[in-house]
């Protein structure tokens, strides 16, 4: 599905279809990913949900390192890399399904490489135990990683020259400064209907506005301005209907 | 396309002067045809104001030339008759940005910065844009929005880009003499193809062998138009002033 299709089906049930329209494409686009961009992360955040749908996998991701601190974030002579796209905040950073060894020339005898050595995800401060056990101690055969912003920190490989990492993460929907609106739509088609609704609600909500707070640049009175009350999707049941004793 | 001298016969009928030589058409019909024009392009440029025109009312006049934007994204509606079009220009109808063209070749810069120009011979097939026309006040504080027409926010090859054209005004920076007024498009084009569609100015009338160019389904609208032209000449109390009165008023009330 392209978003093309989704987009212009919530433009054309808004009737913002002509010359002098209120709603642009790009703002109904915009609507569409905040909003898609909730259902999505309550999809893949859902503990029943075990899909690798929408993992995405960034291979050749650089490891750097910085001479300089810079604020905030940037740590000077430590190893890292900038996360390649924008990601699900799951908890305990689980937007980030995995990190291993970039595999390049892979014997067909051995198993991938990726399979062998994952980076464990660990917090700064939750660090510091890990270097007391030798079994847990980060090494290049037990690294770890832990996030701050977008830079992700990586412990075990200071002694290795290691040059690249591979990750898999779960991406949020690309921002409106980069989408492709001809490109495949990176949403669950299932939840397309809620995410109609959703969007048509938000919309309503909005031209429901009452008609003194609005601004039309001009001195007419605009009367196709809906002005019904807005009723959560969610709800089913006729107002009338008492609850069961 | 109506003729002139299919005006004058019904004209001369109305007034009953057939083959009289009342009223001569150098004196007197070709003044009342040329009035009726005028009038009705202050009719249908009411018409444009309220969103109310139906370009099939005007079709013989409705035409779609290529243009190549200045460095500065805007583009001077020549109406020279050996550079530009050779006919006035009524008022713009559509700008079409990015179009599809016959040839379909990539514009070539222009040697000036301020430099734009018809370009003869390109036919318009298609567009996938259609700039949206905004009011100076709206043009500026729309730059930096990307939910409006116009934004300059989005890349020029996003598929989220929308145009938008603020219409004719005079960039000339001398003090006392007059520049070329130009409509500007935005994002900004430079030196970039754009199609325009717009209407052309209906000739006046000389000679009874020209034409009026309206559609011939308004034949009786510049008829009634030109006969009260003649009324006026008769003094406004005539019956004639009052019966093409109601008549123009009513063909105005259908047209919009």
């Amino acid at each position: 599905m392209l978003l093309r299709y989704v987009a212009y089906d919530i433009l054309t049930d808004l009737n913002e279809t002509f010359d002098d329209r209120k709603v642009e494409l790009p703002q109904v686009v915009y609507w569409i990913l905040i909003i898609g961009n909730r259902l999505k992360a309550q999809q893949l955040g859902s503990q029943k949900y075990d899909s690798g749908a929408f993992l995405a996998t960034y291979t050749d991701i650089p490891i750097v390192t910085q001479t300089t601190n810079t604020n905030p974030d940037v740590v000077k002579e430590r190893k890292h890399f900038i996360l390649p796209a924008s990601i699900y905040d799951f908890r305990e950073d689980r937007g980030i399904n995995y990190i291993a060894y970039t595999s390049n020339g892979n014997d067909p005898k051995c198993p991938p490489r990726f399979t062998k050595v994952t980076f464990a995800r660990t917090t700064p401060k939750a660090s510091q135990l890990l270097y007391f056990n030798p079994h847990e101690k980060p090494s290049p055969i037990n690294p770890y990683f832990y996030r701050t912003g977008n830079y992700i920190y990586l412990l075990g490989l200071e002694e290795i020259p290691t040059d690249y990492v591979e990750v898999g993460l779960y991406t949020t929907l690309d921002p409106i400064q980069t989408i492709d609106i001809d490109q495949n739509f990176d949403f669950p088609e299932e939840l397309l209907e809620t995410l109609k609704k959703e969007v048509l609600s938000l919309g309503s909500f909005v031209f429901a506005m009452p008609q003194d707070r609005q601004n039309t640049g001009s001195q007419e009175v605009d009367g196709q301005i809906p002005s019904k009350k807005l009723v959560s999707v969610n709800q089913q049941l006729p107002t009338n209907e008492q609850p069961q004793q | 396309m109506i003729s002139a001298s299919d005006l004058n016969d019904k004209i001369l009928a109305a007034l009953d002067a057939e083959g009289s030589d009342r009223y001569d058409f150098d004196r007197d019909i070709v003044h009342a045809i040329n009035y009726s024009i005028d009038w009705m392009v202050s009719v249908f440029n009411m018409a444009f104001g309220a969103n109310k025109l139906s370009e099939e009312n005007l079709r013989e006049l409705v035409k779609i030339r290529i243009w190549q934007t200045s460095q500065h994204s805007r583009i001077y509606i020549d109406e020279d008759s050996v550079t530009g079009l050779c006919h006035g220009v009524w008022t713009v109808l559509g700008v079409f940005p990015e179009p599809v063209t016959v040839p379909n070749l990539p514009a070539s810069a222009l040697p000036t910065v301020f430099e734009s120009k018809l370009v003869q011979g390109y036919r318009y097939v298609s567009s996938q844009f259609s700039a949206k026309r905004l009011t100076l006040e709206e043009w500026n504080i729309n730059t930096n929005n990307p939910f409006l027409a116009g934004s300059t926010v989005f890349s020029s090859t996003s598929s989220l880009r929308s145009y938008a054209y603020l219409n004719y005004m005079d960039y000339q920076g001398s003090q006392c003499s007059d520049g070329n007024i130009e409509i500007e498009i935005k994002p900004y084009l430079v030196n970039k193809y754009v199609a325009i569609a717009y209407l052309k100015r209906p000739d006046y009338v000389t000679v009874i062998q020209n034409d009026v160019e309206f559609p011939s389904v308004l034949t009786n609208m510049i008829v009634d138009a030109a006969l009260r032209w003649i009324a006026f000449k008769q003094g406004d109390s005539t019956n004639l002033w009052q019966i093409s009165d109601s008549e123009v008023n009513r063909l105005t009330q259908l047209m919009g």
